[in-house]
């Protein structure tokens, strides 16, 4: 087979190809015990067999619907209180000892008061995207806001754009790059907070299907969910990083 | 009363415990048309003058008036401004940096042509939708003039626009300054650390000294101005001198 040596060698697939490999004829060589690390066909069947069955589809849509809702609203708050902290800086200054003590708190430590307060459903899941998610979301845009130049600011000042029209029009555009920038790594903390809040209290999504899968000691359908929620987090931020990239090349055109 | 008049303008800044003048009484009555170059050292307040002029700080005392009404940064004077650097906003293509001053709320559909006419007068008429970092340093310059000029004010303010660019693109930059001028009507007023830039330019130069006008030079010659000539050397030593007494 012929390809072209300078495409393979930046396509970044050497490293996944020699790991593929070494785990194929390790397996196959019975260089480990196949229940400790079972062989990557067996993975490919229990992949093959839940879809046809309709079991990942399910868990995986379970695990997609709550990163949707608990990113959603956890973006939209984040980006209103920074937009709010920005127009108006006093509210900064009383919320910023509240935000930077809630900001240390790992969100899996209050899994346990949300399940005490909430139960098992869905609010302590989403509760928890939203804790992880809320502060890189915050800061990245209130940083953004806060580094826009003052020189084009002056620009507008001097072509009458009112107060508004500067946050609007120069203030905001600016902070565009950081506010994806926060939304990208949000996005990433959800989707990592999600699995783990499945793990210790769900019925269906992809964390529970680990879960499960452990119990019932199916390392292959644990290692198959791995290697879905891999893939899923990197296609979410891939297909967001495209979304960023595509926009600020088409730029913010006022 | 003048067109535009300039009363006892003061403006003092605190620096820690004391008390700066950057301004200290600058009386200038303006007329139409005219392109004012002020002149003067580092700290001579020039800069500081330009931006009160341009709503950008408020005089500690004095009276900015136009056409008979008082200006400040709640009524400013009608103004378009090159800065020192381009300042062109990065996200916005030429042809939307060159069309900012005019609000992207309410904007008038048929500005594309404006802007197009701008663009050709400048010489850039091929760059409309390229972005501000794919220009150089003085095509970026001549995008931020576009923008100044694109809403008709009737003061262009220049601070210092050409004193980041190279000698040739300095020089170009000065000649279709000139044309533009002598083309539009409008008046000009414009701070340069540049002595012969002041006078290949200027119908008048204003020599600033700590907060005060030393000297005020009309320059009567015609465009463009032969650097060589007689006439511009004499007026360049009367400025030098003006400014050496400034020191």
């Amino acid at each position: 087979m012929k390809f072209k040596n300078k495409n393979f060698m930046e396509s970044g697939l050497i490293a996944p190809a020699v790991l593929l490999l070494f785990w194929w004829a390790g397996s196959n060589a019975g260089w480990w015990n196949a229940f400790l690390l079972p062989s990557p066909e067996k993975v490919i069947d229990s992949f093959v067999l839940s879809i046809q069955n309709g079991e990942l589809q399910k868990h995986v849509w379970a695990s997609l619907e709550r990163i949707i809702i608990g990113f959603g609203l956890s973006a939209s708050i984040a980006l209103s209180l920074a937009l709010l902290c920005s127009w108006f800086p006093p509210l900064q200054v009383q919320l910023e000892p509240t935000l930077e003590f809630l900001r240390h708190i790992p969100p899996m430590s209050v899994i346990p008061m949300l399940i005490l307060w909430f139960g098992i459903g869905e609010a302590p899941k989403i509760i928890l995207i939203i804790l992880a998610t809320f502060f890189p979301v915050f800061m990245n845009a209130l940083q953004g806001i806060r580094d826009c130049d003052p020189k084009l600011i002056e620009v507008a000042t001097v072509f009458g754009y009112k107060k508004w029209h500067q946050f609007k029009f120069v203030i905001l555009p600016s902070a565009i790059p950081s506010i994806l920038t926060g939304l990208r790594l949000g996005l990433g903390y959800s989707w990592r907070s999600l699995v783990a809040a499945e793990l210790v209290a769900a019925s269906s999504g992809l964390g529970y299907m680990i879960l499960d899968a452990e119990q019932l000691s199916r390392s292959d359908v644990v290692l198959m969910g791995i290697f879905v929620i891999g893939a899923l987090g990197a296609f979410l931020d891939y297909g967001f990083l495209w979304a960023m990239k595509h926009y600020l090349k088409r730029g913010i055109e006022a | 009363m003048s067109w535009l008049s300039i009363e006892d303008l003061k403006k003092k800044y605190a620096l820690e415990d004391m008390n700066v003048d950057a301004l200290s009484g600058i009386d200038l009555e303006i007329d139409q048309g005219g392109f004012i170059v002020i002149v003067g050292r580092s700290g001579s307040g020039k800069t500081t003058l330009l931006r009160i002029l341009a709503g950008l700080e408020q005089q500690s005392e004095g009276r900015i008036i136009f056409k008979g009404r008082d200006c400040d940064q709640e009524h400013p004077l009608p103004v378009g401004m090159v800065f020192q650097e381009p300042r062109l906003l990065p996200w916005l293509s030429v042809e939307n940096n060159i069309l900012f001053p005019f609000h992207p709320e309410g904007r008038a559909k048929d500005l594309h042509s404006k802007a197009t006419d701008l663009l050709k007068m400048l010489g850039l008429e091929e760059y409309g939708n390229a972005m501000p970092h794919q220009l150089s340093g003085g095509m970026a310059q001549r995008v931020a003039l576009g923008r100044a000029l694109s809403c008709d004010p009737e003061i262009v303010l220049l601070d210092e626009p050409l004193g980041a660019l190279d000698y040739f693109t300095r020089r170009a930059l000065q000649r279709e300054l000139a044309r533009i001028y002598m083309e539009g009507g409008k008046t000009f007023l414009m701070v340069t650390h540049d002595v012969g830039e002041a006078l290949r330019l200027g119908t008048r130069v204003i020599v600033l000294k700590k907060g005060k006008i030393e000297a005020s030079i009309p320059i009567e010659l015609e465009y463009p101005r032969d650097r060589h000539s007689e006439t511009f050397q004499s007026l360049l030593d009367e400025v030098l001198a003006a400014l050496d007494d400034a020191e």
